[in-house]
C-alpha cells in the first residue's frame, strides 16, 4: 500500500499574485455555492438571505446540495459534539478551494451555552475560519453583510488554500478522513484533560 | 404553594370518573389540583401499569409525557410524572406521580399501553438512568455521540463544573486567554 | 426474482428534504420504504440543566429558544409556569398583548413552515412568497420588542416594555401586507394539480387513530378531531375572543396543509378582535413580582416552595412548562414537554406502516407533519 501523499508546498499557480491569479479569484468570488446544511438556530434567518427580500443570489451565491459541489462552508449557531462530526465529516468532502463562514455568537465562544456539556465551545479548534458574523442571533443583513466580505476576500485573494492529499486508490480519502478526526479528537482530549 | 391548595369546592364530575375506574387499593390518593380541570394520582410504582391502564380505559387517551425529577438532597427517590390528558372528555389532564428509591431506580415500562412511551422511556433513561422493566430498546438515543459519562440530568452530576474543566481551563471569571497554535501553512502569502 | 434484503440509508442530516438538522434511518426495498427510524441529537444542549444553573429570570431569555420557528408560544408557556409558582396574575394588557405576539408567532411559523411544504413538493415559487409575508411579520416583531427572532417581550409579571404608540396601526398594516399574499399562496398552492396529486392520500392519519397515536396540533386537527389547548383549557386571553378550530376530513398531508393555512386565518381574526382591546396609553402592563426574604434582590429573589405549570397550544401542538421550586434563586426542575416527538416517532411509524410510500413521498410527509427538530432533542 503507498502512502498517503501530503503534499507540502501549495499548488502551482493556484494563489500565485498576477493576472492569473486576480483573474481566477474575481470569477471565484462571483460564483460561492454554500453547502446546504442548516445546522443549528442561525439557518432561521438564512431564507430571508436565500429568499425575499434580500436574494443573495444576485451577487453570485447559491445553495449547494452536496459537499462535493460546495465552495463556501456555512455554519449556522452551536454545534454540539455530534453535529461536529458531521461537520468536519462535510468539510473534508468539499473540494479545494473551499471557505468557512461562521455564523453566531455560540461556535465562536460558547455563547449562551457556554455551560452547556454537549456543544462546543470554539470551532476555530476544529476548522480554519474565515469570516465571522457576530450576533445572536445575526440579523440577515449582518448574514449578507459576512457573504460579501467572503466574496471580497476571495476576490482579492486573501484566503489561501491548504493542500489537500490527493487520492490515489478508492476510499483512501475516507480513511483518511476519519484519521484526522481521530487525531483531532486525540489532541482535543489531551489539551483539555 | 402546595398543588391541592384553594381549588373550587363543588362536585366535579371528572374527579368522580377517575375515583371510579381506578382499580380500588391500587392508588393512594386522587386530588383535584389548584389549576382547573387538571388532576394528579399518587400511586405506589407497583401500581403504575394497572392505574395507567384503568385510565386508558376512562377515557384518558393522549399521552404526553414522563417526567422524572431528582430530589437528591431532600428524599433519596426519583419523582416520575406521568402526564395523560383526554381528547375523549374534552381536555382534562391527568398527572400520575410516584416515587422510585434512588439507588434502584427502576419502574415497569408503559410502552404497550400508550405508543409515545416507548420513547419517552428512552429519554428517561438516558436522561436521569431510570430503568424502565420490560422495555426492550434501552440506550442512548438524544445523548448518541453527544455525552459519555454519568447521566447528565441527575442532581449529583455538577454540568457547570465539568464545562469548566474541559473547556474553559477550570475558572469562571477571568478565563485565561488560551494560545492557539499557528494555522496550519495554508499556501504561500 | 429472489427476495431482496432492505437496503438502510440515511435520510439527512446534511440534506434538503429534511426537516432541519435531524435524520432517518431510511430501510428501502427498491423504491419502498420499509421502515424509518428516528435519528436525533444534533440538536441538543441539555436545556433542563442549563435552566437549572440560572437564575429564574435569566431563564426567560433559555426559554424561547428550545423551538426556533415558533419562539414565543414556547416563551409564554415558560412565563406563565413561572407565574403560577409565584402566585402572580398578570395585568390584563399585558395578558392581550402576549396574546397578539404568541399569535403573530404562530402565523410567522406556518408561514416558515410553508417555506418547507413548498419546497418539498417541488413548487418554488411558494417558498419566495411566504418568506415576503414573512418578513412583515418580523419587521413588526422589531418595532414592536426590538428584536427579530428570539423576543423575550414577556417577563413573568407581564410584559418587558410598553407597546408603541402606534400598536393599532403597525398590526393592522402588517396583517394586510401579510394577508394577501397568504390568500396568493392559498390561490396557487392548495389546488394546485400537482400539488394535489402529490399530497392528497399521502401520509394519511385520520379520525381518532391520531389520539392512540399521541399525535398533537394541526395533525390532530386534520385527522378529524376538534381539540385545541386555547378552547379546552383557554389560557391568556383566549378566554373572550372568538375564533374557530379548523378541522380536516381525510387526515391525509393535504389536509394538513389547509388546515394550517386556515389556522393562519384564524390567528389574524384573533389578532384582529384583540387589537382593539389595547391601549397605549394604559400603564399598567406589568407587576412587581412578590419579594421573599431578602428583599434588597431586585424581583425574583427566592421562588417559594411549590410547583407551577402551564399548558399552551404552540403552532406545532401542546407545549407545557412544569416548574418546581424550593426556595432558591433557581429552579429545582424545569421539564419542558414539547409537541414534536410524537409527529417524527409514533405517526411516522405508523404511516410507513400502513401505506406503500416511496422515497419521495417521504420528505413530503415529513414535512406535513412540520416537526421541529430542536424541541425533541432540546
Amino acid at each position: 500500500m503507498s502512502e498517503v501523499k501530503q503534499e507540502k508546498k501549495p499548488r502551482k499557480g493556484a494563489e500565485k499574485k498576477g493576472k492569473k491569479a486576480w483573474f481566477s479569484g474575481w470569477f471565484r468570488s462571483k460564483s460561492i455555492w454554500m453547502i446546504h446544511y442548516c445546522s443549528a438556530c442561525g439557518a432561521v434567518e438564512l431564507p430571508p438571505v436565500v429568499m425575499s427580500p434580500l436574494d443573495f443570489e444576485r451577487y453570485g451565491f447559491m445553495p449547494a446540495p452536496t459537499p462535493r459541489q460546495a465552495d463556501a462552508f456555512v455554519v449556522m449557531g452551536y454545534v454540539n459534539k455530534k453535529t461536529l462530526k458531521v461537520l468536519l465529516r462535510l468539510y473534508e468532502q468539499m473540494p479545494e478551494p473551499k471557505y468557512v463562514l461562521v455564523g453566531c455568537n455560540c461556535p465562536a465562544t460558547g455563547g449562551l451555552y457556554w455551560d452547556s456539556y454537549a456543544t462546543i465551545k470554539d470551532i476555530s479548534e476544529y476548522i480554519p475560519v474565515d469570516v465571522w458574523v457576530p450576533g445572536c442571533m445575526p440579523r440577515s443583513f449582518d448574514w449578507l453583510k459576512g457573504f460579501l466580505e467572503l466574496a471580497r476576500l476571495v476576490r482579492e485573494g486573501k484566503i489561501p488554500q491548504t493542500p489537500r492529499p490527493i487520492e490515489e486508490r478508492p476510499g483512501e480519502l475516507e480513511e483518511m478522513i476519519l484519521k484526522e478526526i481521530q487525531a483531532r479528537e486525540e489532541r482535543f482530549k489531551r489539551e483539555r484533560g | 404553594m402546595s398543588v391541592a391548595e384553594g381549588h373550587a369546592e363543588g362536585k366535579d364530575e371528572v374527579l368522580e370518573l377517575i375515583r371510579r375506574s381506578l382499580p380500588p387499593g391500587k392508588f393512594k390518593e386522587v386530588v383535584a389540583t389548584r389549576w382547573p380541570r387538571r388532576y394528579i394520582v399518587f400511586i405506589d410504582a407497583w401500581a403504575l401499569r394497572p392505574v395507567m391502564e384503568a385510565l386508558k380505559v376512562a377515557g384518558f387517551d393522549r399521552f404526553i409525557a414522563i417526567e422524572a425529577i431528582d430530589w437528591y438532597n431532600i428524599e433519596p427517590v426519583f419523582e416520575l410524572l406521568y402526564y395523560v390528558e383526554s381528547v375523549k372528555l374534552g381536555g382534562p389532564l391527568v398527572i400520575v406521580r410516584t416515587k422510585i428509591p434512588r439507588n434502584n431506580p427502576e419502574i415497569d415500562t408503559i410502552r404497550d399501553i400508550y405508543p409515545l412511551a416507548h420513547w419517552q422511556e428512552i429519554e428517561n433513561y438516558e436522561f436521569f438512568g431510570i430503568r424502565f422493566r420490560g422495555h426492550p430498546d434501552l440506550r442512548l438515543w438524544i445523548l448518541e455521540d453527544n455525552w459519555e459519562g454519568p447521566p447528565p440530568l441527575r442532581k449529583d452530576f455538577d454540568t457547570v463544573k465539568y464545562v469548566l474543566e474541559t473547556y474553559y481551563g477550570g475558572k469562571k471569571w477571568e478565563r485565561p486567554v488560551k494560545r492557539r497554535e499557528p494555522p496550519p501553512p495554508r499556501g504561500e502569502e | 426474482m429472489a427476495e431482496s434484503k432492505p437496503r438502510m440509508i440515511f435520510l439527512g442530516p446534511q440534506h434538503p428534504g429534511a426537516p432541519g438538522n435531524v435524520a432517518f434511518k431510511v430501510w428501502l426495498k427498491g423504491e419502498k420504504v420499509v421502515k424509518a427510524e428516528l435519528v436525533p441529537g444534533f440538536l441538543h444542549r441539555g436545556f433542563e440543566k442549563m435552566m437549572e444553573n440560572r437564575w429564574w429570570e435569566v431563564d426567560v431569555v433559555l426559554s424561547p429558544r428550545y423551538c426556533v420557528e415558533d419562539p414565543d408560544n414556547f416563551e409564554l408557556a415558560y412565563v406563565l409556569a413561572v407565574e403560577d409558582l409565584f402566585g402572580v396574575e398578570a395585568p390584563e394588557k399585558a395578558k392581550v398583548v402576549r396574546t397578539i405576539v404568541a399569535e403573530m408567532s404562530r402565523i410567522q411559523s406556518h408561514l416558515f413552515w410553508l417555506m418547507h411544504m413548498g419546497g418539498a413538493t417541488g413548487a418554488r415559487y411558494i417558498p419566495g412568497w411566504a418568506m415576503a409575508a414573512r418578513e412583515e411579520i418580523l419587521k413588526w416583531y422589531d418595532y414592536v420588542t426590538g428584536h427579530r427572532i428570539y423576543h423575550h417581550y414577556m417577563t413573568p409579571g407581564g410584559i418587558r416594555w410598553n407597546i408603541p404608540k402606534d400598536f393599532k396601526e403597525v398590526t393592522l398594516r402588517a396583517l394586510n401586507k401579510v394577508m394577501p399574499i397568504v390568500k396568493d399562496i392559498e390561490d396557487a398552492f392548495i389546488n394546485n394539480r400537482i400539488l394535489r396529486a402529490r399530497t392528497e392520500g399521502i401520509g394519511v392519519v385520520k379520525g381518532y387513530v391520531a389520539v392512540q397515536l399521541n399525535a398533537t396540533g394541526p395533525t390532530l386537527r386534520a385527522a378529524g378531531i376538534k381539540y385545541d389547548v386555547r378552547k379546552v383549557d383557554p389560557y391568556e386571553a383566549y378566554r373572550d375572543v372568538d375564533f374557530e378550530i379548523p378541522t380536516g376530513t381525510e387526515g391525509d398531508a393535504h389536509d394538513r396543509i389547509v388546515v394550517r393555512i386556515r389556522e393562519i386565518y384564524q390567528s389574524k381574526r384573533i389578532i384582529e378582535q384583540l387589537v382593539e382591546r389595547v391601549k397605549p396609553e394604559d400603564l399598567n402592563y406589568r407587576v412587581k413580582m412578590p419579594l421573599l426574604p431578602p428583599p434588597s434582590l431586585p424581583w425574583p429573589a427566592v421562588a417559594r416552595h411549590g410547583e407551577g405549570m402551564s399548558r399552551v397550544e404552540a403552532a406545532r401542538g401542546e407545549a407545557m412548562v412544569h416548574v418546581v421550586g424550593i426556595k432558591d434563586r433557581k429552579p429545582y426542575r424545569v421539564k419542558l414537554i414539547t409537541p414534536s416527538m410524537p409527529l417524527l416517532t409514533t405517526v411516522m411509524d405508523y404511516i410507513i406502516e400502513h401505506e406503500d410510500i416511496t422515497i419521495a413521498d417521504l420528505p413530503i410527509i415529513v414535512m406535513s407533519l412540520d416537526p421541529c427538530p430542536p424541541d425533541i432533542d432540546r
